[in-house]
């Protein structure tokens, strides 16, 4: 084997070997953000506990480019055990066991912060999820679910000839504090455990009813 | 020599390890195959997201409405009775798949027909799905329904539950059935039972109210 120095095989590929297996992952990990981190509530951007305030900054962005959605929100406690809610095809009668529970929330914000189209989950002690204002929600209140329905404040550009925070004609700008109490059908026994407001996935908040 | 043996043993360990991989890791057809749960007609099918039942089987050469839609072939038409029972769900993927493996996708022609079920956790979303079909296809007609819209490769539900619910018609039927001459009436799909005193479309209503 003495001679065998001067044309043993190659050993580059020892080398190569984590390059190209960490390469792999990364060619592959496109579908972890993708598929799921972006499809779902995964990142927590502010939390608190019930009846107290929680300032919320969010990163977002639209026809202009990136900017910060500000707001402060509090939860003031669910109401309401209405047996009639909202459909698309107008209001119906819950099935036996559900009602529609309001959440009742406070919010303060600047008049040009863009607070339409959120979503409120509740999230009982099971797991379970029940959620009004996506836009994948049939049933329930949409776009102004957050916000006063006569002054919903601006909604974001989509195109660059908007400029931002512009109300339509006549319509008063929001008032900087004001309450909102969405309704979501849940079962009339169900404990719920934790509320999320949520603007755009993966971004959350989440506010705890129980300690 | 000592090292021939080595690198014999490594070349050996190395097959050893690729054999493992691939008798035990899921690959190629297992990596995406979903996991199919069936049933039949009146059974309630459970998924990991929704319980599936399919209510009535309908085959008729028109769906009543204002126009009225006629087949090609005949409509199949799928009643169905769906549930989320975790989060809200979104289902897009129904179609049907007769004796010979051959797939029909759903029909969006037929008034009231729909393709897709937007579900509120916990709340009975009732919809039907209209098929227009030949002949052949009646046999062994069987729906799956599934969150992924049905697409040539299947990508779209890999590794997710799909119902797959046989229709309940058998080769002898097939004739008879085609040979139907009654409109089928398809009632709205949403939270309310088709049949509930409060349905947007009570049978006895006038045919202008169902506009």
């Amino acid at each position: 084997m003495s001679a065998a120095n001067d044309n043993r095989p190659s050993r580059w590929w020892i080398a190569a070997v984590p390059v190209a297996i960490v390469t792999m992952l990364l060619a592959n990990g496109f579908r972890v953000p993708v598929f799921w981190y972006q499809s779902g509530q995964h990142r927590e951007i502010a939390s608190g506990d019930a009846n107290e305030w929680v300032s919320v900054t969010e990163e977002t962005s639209d026809a202009h480019g990136d900017l910060t959605r500000k707001y402060d929100v509090r939860f003031a406690g669910l109401g309401g055990a209405e047996t009639a809610y909202e459909s698309r095809a107008g209001e119906f009668t819950l099935p036996e066991g559900m009602v529609a529970r309001s959440v009742k929330l406070d919010f303060r914000a600047e008049p040009d912060q863009v607070l339409k189209h959120c979503a409120v989950t509740l999230i009982d002690d099971e797991g379970r999820e029940y959620r009004v204002g996506h836009v994948e929600d049939d049933l329930g209140a949409k776009i102004t679910v957050c916000v006063p329905e006569e002054t919903p404040g601006p909604s974001a550009p989509i195109v660059d000839a908007e400029t931002r925070g512009t109300l339509p004609p006549e319509e008063q700008p929001r008032p900087s504090e004001w309450s909102a109490s969405p309704a979501i059908a849940v079962p009339a026994d169900a404990r719920f455990v934790e509320v999320r407001i949520s603007f755009e996935n993966p971004d959350y908040v989440r506010i705890r009813l129980l300690s | 020599m000592r090292r021939g043996i080595a690198t014999a043993a490594f070349v050996i360990a190395a097959m050893g390890l690729g054999r493992l991989i691939t008798d035990h890791m899921p690959l190629t057809d297992a990596a995406d195959k979903p996991f199919i749960q069936t049933g039949a007609v009146d059974e309630t099918v459970a998924l990991d997201y929704a319980d599936v039942t399919v209510t009535g089987v309908h085959v008729t050469p028109t769906i009543m409405g204002n126009p009225a839609s006629a087949a090609g072939g005949r409509w199949l038409v799928v009643d169905t009775e769906i549930v989320a029972r975790q989060a809200p769900t979104v289902m897009a993927g129904f179609f049907l798949v007769d004796a010979q493996d051959r797939r029909w996708i759903a029909s969006l022609r037929g008034p009231e027909c729909v393709t897709s079920a937007r579900l509120a956790t916990g709340v009975r979303h009732y919809a039907s799905i209209c098929f227009d079909i030949p002949k052949q296809a009646l046999d062994g007609a069987r729906l799956m329904a599934t969150r992924g819209p049905w697409d040539s490769h299947e990508s779209t539900f890999r590794r997710d539950d799909v119902a797959q619910i046989d229709l309940g018609i058998k080769a002898a039927e097939v004739d008879a059935l085609w040979a139907q001459k009654d409109a089928v009436n398809i009632r709205q799909s949403g939270p309310v039972a088709p049949d509930a005193p409060d349905a947007p479309d009570a049978p006895d209503a006038p045919e202008e109210a169902r506009q």
